[in-house]
């Protein structure tokens, strides 16, 4: 258990990060999914890999704990407590260039185009498993890649960067 | 017969599969498909750009998120304990039960240090049994039921059987569960044990076929017989 957690651990803290958008909820929701993930160990089959079934407990909890929050009525003062310290696009690429430009119109992407886009990306999971994770059709992950990227163009091009496509 | 090679793709197909070309996650086959459309249209080739600037982007960010706190690792394992210690606090309940089960059935004389050790083997296989339900999350109705309750089930259809000694819980499981047969009481004298074929009382022939049914595991049921309620 201890070599999963190391191995998975920081990956899984990043991605339910993302989603809940505060550390101490995070690091409370890596206990909590790992703990699931050593009393749900016989249902593993093997079927896909331990990284999708680990993200897709993660995706599972972090929901829920967006819908609790929400419930409370806490999560509009969670969001609020949330410094935004980011510059915007056009304030990026005058400060740095395209690349920090390209960073900030990523983070200013609806949160279910931003989780593709970190799942594909960063997690390296294939159409199928993102279809898994997410609980969604394959085609769905598909086309919600594609409008990502698209509005990511469309954002740059606001913010003075042409990239050409689409 | 000649072989035909699939239809080229869409510029629409290929636009949709190139972050999955980029991180080398299609299946062997799409990426082929994908390589050879590149291979025919070089504008594509900077929208391969676009998508490794993309990922380049999506792994800085998140790397620049950090990690979580180093003490995460002991708060699980301290967790897992916790979580362990109450699953056995819980089976130790049920082995209590089950011991007074079997004083009772003991008559209370020289059958009660078996009937204590049969209770210690009963609590270890509650145990497996209850990290089989656990693990599998089998609902409790389907699983083998252990008798925790000081009053013998008298309604319904029962059978008497000896277990060959070798078998496993989950073998156990395996024959009684299909067919649903739960363990009524047991082990009396000589390693017997009740089995309920049903809880309500079945006509001779469905009895049979039951009875039938559990026989032909020679793996795991030496003998069974009919009994009466």
């Amino acid at each position: 258990m201890s070599m999963l957690y190391v191995r998975h651990s920081t990956r899984v803290f990043r991605f339910v990060l993302r989603r809940v958008r505060h550390e101490a909820i995070a690091e409370e929701l890596v206990n909590e999914i790992f703990l699931a993930v050593w009393q749900q160990a016989g249902r593993f089959e093997g079927a896909s890999s331990a990284t999708t079934w680990i993200l897709s407990i993660a995706h599972n909890k972090a929901v829920s704990s967006l819908r609790k929050k929400r419930d409370d009525g806490l999560a509009e003062g969670v969001a609020e407590a949330i410094p935004d310290g980011a510059d915007s696009p056009e304030t990026a690429l005058a400060k740095s260039g395209k690349s920090v430009a390209l960073r900030r119109c990523i983070d200013r992407l609806p949160d279910d185009q931003r989780m593709v886009m970190d799942l594909v990306y960063y997690h390296e999971q294939s159409v199928k498993e993102v279809a898994e994770i997410l609980s969604v059709p394959e085609n769905t992950v598909k086309t919600r890649m594609f409008y990502a990227r698209r509005k990511l163009s469309e954002m740059l091009k606001a913010a003075g960067i042409d990239r050409g496509w689409p | 017969m000649s072989t035909q090679s699939p239809p080229e793709m869409s510029r629409e197909e290929i636009e949709l599969l190139l972050p999955w070309f980029v991180t080398r996650k299609l299946e062997p086959a799409e990426h082929k498909r994908v390589e050879a459309y590149l291979a025919t249209h070089p504008d594509m080739h900077r929208q391969i750009s676009l998508a490794e600037d993309e990922r380049s982007s999506v792994t800085s960010d998140n790397e620049a998120m950090g990690a979580p706190l180093s003490g995460g690792l002991s708060r699980l394992m301290a967790a897992i304990d916790s979580t362990s210690a109450s699953r056995q606090f819980e089976v130790s309940k049920l082995g209590a039960r089950i011991q007074a089960v079997l004083v009772w059935l003991g008559s209370r004389s020289a059958l009660v240090p078996v009937a204590t050790a049969a209770a210690v083997v009963l609590v270890a296989q509650a145990g497996v049994i209850g990290a089989l339900l656990w693990h599998n999350s089998l609902p409790p109705s389907k699983g083998i039921h252990v008798a925790a309750d000081a009053k013998v089930e008298t309604s319904g259809t029962f059978a008497l059987a000896g277990f060959v000694p070798t078998a496993t819980v989950e073998q156990i499981e395996r024959a009684l569960q299909p067919v649903g047969i739960t363990l009524s009481d047991g082990p009396r004298a000589g390693g017997i044990y009740r089995l309920r074929l049903s809880e309500i009382k079945l006509s001779d022939t469905e009895r049979e076929r039951l009875l039938a049914a559990l026989s032909a595991n020679k793996d795991v049921i030496r003998f069974v017989a009919q009994s009466g309620p």
